[in-house]
């Protein structure tokens, strides 16, 4: 069983190393994919009990989270190209054979392919900037009330229940971030969070944006100091 | 070339502004946590522990009864 810790801030794709490169597959000459079914159910395992703790503290019921799979499939893989895509290109032509290190050096002029993330080890705050840009473009996550729901639990379930796709998504990161020390400081401040998962949900904010933004509240998280 | 232009002032200009210029540097610029993250070996159930610990209040004030 993968661990949660092994699945995020790599690449979702393909296989690896713990130093970050790649691994490949000697018969096909090419990386050696991962078990994606097996991060799935890892990640649904991981999110369903953290949401099911947070709800059962507020006394309510709905701890069930439903998800698009392909949708969610997509987004991992879409943010792996945008963060790893230089990282992918750079280990695909240093592992080419019988061509001069001349030419391996021109194929890798990264600024001439428009790659969205230059950088081949990017920020942490980037990479979660983009997963956040693909989950909530994307909206694996989705939410089926009850038809006996009353008004009183709709509000207390709050922004849990009007950005649901959003607030599930700011569990996996921050989640994502837990094995790096780090965390997103956002939900410290209740209005802010609430207009944050807003402008998430209606697709305002752009992968850059989202970087200048999420540079000021990811920090380090008490505990690892 | 008029007025306007003539009173710009370049900021990159290093008579203006030679480079050990206040103007040039960052007052006590943020330190960057990104490039010096280092993972930690953590189970699943630390990650759910502690996430939901400080999701805890996210829907707003908890309401007792």
């Amino acid at each position: 069983m993968t661990k949660f810790a092994d699945i995020f801030f790599q690449d979702y794709v393909y296989q690896q190393e713990p130093d970050g490169s790649y691994r490949f597959d000697s018969t096909k000459s090419d990386f050696a994919l991962r078990n994606k079914n097996e991060c799935i159910d890892t990640i649904f395992n991981v999110l369903g009990q953290i949401y099911s703790n947070i709800i059962t503290n507020y006394k309510l019921r709905l701890t069930k989270i439903n998800c698009d799979i392909m949708a969610l499939d997509q987004a991992l893989e879409k943010y792996s190209r945008d963060v790893y895509g230089e990282l992918r290109l750079k280990a695909r032509v240093n592992h080419l054979h019988g061509i001069s290190s001349a030419a391996k050096k021109n194929l890798l002029k990264y600024s001439d392919y428009g790659i969205k993330i230059d950088s081949t080890a990017p920020y942490i705050h980037r990479k979660a900037s983009v997963l956040f840009y693909w989950l909530s473009i994307l909206k694996p996550f989705s939410i089926d009330l009850p038809k006996d729901i009353t008004p009183a639990t709709k509000k207390q379930l709050g922004p849990a229940l009007e950005f649901h796709n959003e607030y599930i998504s700011y569990i996996l990161i921050m989640a994502a971030l837990h094995p790096f020390g780090m965390e997103i400081r956002i939900h410290d401040k209740f209005e802010l969070f609430k207009d944050f998962l807003y402008e998430l949900h209606f697709r305002c904010l752009s992968r850059s944006s989202l970087e200048f933004f999420l540079h000021t509240y990811i920090e380090r998280s008490m505990e690892s100091n | 070339m008029g007025d306007i232009y003539k009173r710009e002032v370049d900021l990159m200009d290093e008579n203006l502004f030679p480079p050990s210029s206040e103007y040039r540097r960052k007052v006590n610029p943020k330190e960057c946590i990104s490039s010096t993250v280092v993972k930690r070996n953590v189970s699943d159930e630390d990650i759910i522990a502690a996430v939901s610990k400080k999701m805890a209040n996210s829907l707003g004030a908890v309401l007792n009864d």
